[in-house]
């Protein structure tokens, strides 16, 4: 029996007990997402888009849920960020043909300072697509991250301000009957203990 | 629907050595923030850890009888150790998100445990979760073996468990069957005993969070010296690996993660001490990964 006690224990001590896990604590930062949307109805007769949209972005995100669904603490909540804007259409126009060119999205919490959020846009709200990417402006994504940051704050009660007005401006090259959805993907990272066998 | 999720490396532990679970992790959390690619990357070690693990200490004879009872009920217990490349992946922008230098690498589900932030296009930013650090990954299967029938006997392995809702592992299933035929029998007297063998493994964790699917085959010589009979073998992994997990992003939606199946030659060298009731045995393998195996089982 000893050559084979001598291989078992060859076999299983053999570079630190891989056979043998060890239950050790560890301390795991986990990565949540969330989104939240506003549907712009862009109606008119002429060839200027100009729609608003009120978004209650503490109510919307809905944060506690996000972070009670994954178990983070609200208090071991580590970052929060605005991580991409999206838009797609959700109900086509009747012009098939028809394109949005010089589009701008600003961005104004409250009755705070407007910001632009989106510079350049273009669409073509003739067909229903799905989500496009836009390129984004600094300051009306600082202004967010702001807003996300007081809003974590002071979960779980609401932030002074929690409204953000979104501001949808353009050029269309004929009358325009159609919704626009905006997407707003926000990224949070917070910290929960494990027990991990290694 | 909180899922508290204990740690996916325990699970198998769980399965087969009736190791209660540990409470606390996130992996389902950790892969809803996660795209496609990107959970396939994070999950990217655990194919051949898997692969390794459950592909090992099948069949550690190559001594099939012809004909009468036999049986042996036992445990087998395989482990093996990740490589540090295996520890971070690059990841790839999510929808909508255009990164900009410098350009992060993120850790795995066996990575360090911080997350990674990456800058991204006018402030933006995204987060890679962080892993569980782990170093090693152990898989323990109950395994019955009965025979003998024209020279060939049956091998079985079988777990099951139900566990909290607040628990990651809810629901852990595992079955695994397969046979051993004597090739002996066919070839004119050799100095050891050769058999053939065939086993098919099916692992899933919470029903479809992690389904893997594993065949093994093998030719085993092995030769008696008394009590022991070392033997070897040479045979072919096959192994498949899906995700199904809840987008946290976009609730409601369930992102299908799809793992390229993995083909390899196993490898193995092992003793088998053949005591009159009581079977051990220790082996390494040379497989998807390279590790080690010990069993014990009872029977004649």
């Amino acid at each position: 029996m000893l050559p084979i006690a001598l291989v078992l224990a060859l076999a299983v001590m053999n570079g630190g007990c891989i056979l043998i896990p060890e239950l050790k604590d560890r301390v795991v930062e986990l990565a949540v997402g969330g989104t939240t949307s506003a549907v712009f109805t862009v109606q008119g007769a002429t060839t200027a888009v100009d729609e608003t949209q009120i978004v209650d972005v503490g109510t919307e995100l809905n944060l506690a849920q996000i972070l009670s669904d994954a178990g983070i603490d609200v208090s071991n909540v580590t970052n929060i960020a605005l991580t991409s804007v999206a838009y797609r259409i959700v109900r086509a126009d009747t012009d098939p043909a028809l394109e949005i060119t010089n589009g701008n999205i600003t961005v104004q919490r409250g009755g705070g300072t407007v910001d632009a959020l989106v510079n350049g846009l273009t669409a073509a709200p003739g067909a229903v697509s799905g989500f496009q990417n836009v390129a984004l402006d600094a300051a009306g994504v600082a202004t967010i991250n702001t807003m996300l940051s007081d809003i974590l704050t002071a979960l779980p009660g609401a932030p002074a301000n929690p409204t953000a007005t979104f501001h949808l401006t353009g050029t269309s090259t004929g009358p325009t009957n159609f919704d626009f959805e905006m997407k707003i993907t926000i990224s949070i990272t917070g910290t929960v203990s494990v027990r991990v066998p290694t | 629907m909180n899922r508290r999720i204990a740690v996916f490396l325990a699970l198998a532990l769980a399965a087969a050595a009736a190791v209660a679970p540990p409470a606390g992790a996130q992996l389902q959390d950790n892969l809803g923030a996660l795209s496609g690619d990107n959970a396939k990357k994070y999950l990217g070690p655990l194919p051949d850890a898997l692969s390794g693990t459950m592909n090992s200490a099948i069949f550690t004879s190559g001594k099939v009888p012809m004909m009468g009872v036999t049986f042996q009920l036992g445990v087998k217990l395989m482990g093996i150790k990740f490589d540090d490349a295996d520890r971070l992946f690059t990841p790839t922008d999510p929808p909508g998100f255009t990164s900009v230098a410098p350009y992060e690498q993120a850790p795995t589900v066996i990575g360090a445990g911080s997350a990674v932030t990456q800058n991204g296009q006018g402030g933006t930013a995204v987060y890679y979760p962080g892993g569980f650090d782990v170093g090693e990954f152990a898989f323990a299967a109950p395994q019955l073996t009965i025979g003998s029938v024209l020279g060939t006997k049956a091998v079985i392995r079988w777990a099951s468990g139900n566990f909290s809702s607040d628990n990651f592992i809810e629901k852990i299933s595992f079955f695994g069957i397969g046979a051993q035929h004597s090739i002996s029998r066919y070839l004119p007297p050799l100095p050891i005993d050769l058999a053939a063998g065939v086993f098919y493994q099916s692992f899933k964790i919470n029903e479809n969070l992690l389904e893997s699917k594993a065949i093994h085959v093998d030719v085993t010589g092995s030769k008696d010296f008394a009590l022991l009979q070392p033997y070897a073998a040479i045979g072919f992994d096959s192994f498949k690996l899906d995700a199904l997990y809840e987008d946290s992003t976009n609730p409601g939606n369930n992102i299908s993660v799809d793992f390229d199946r993995k083909t390899n030659v196993h490898l193995t060298a092992g003793l088998l001490a053949n005591l009159p009731v009581v079977k051990i045995h220790a082996e390494a393998n040379i497989a998807a990964t390279n590790g080690l195996a010990v069993g014990l089982s009872f029977g004649k």
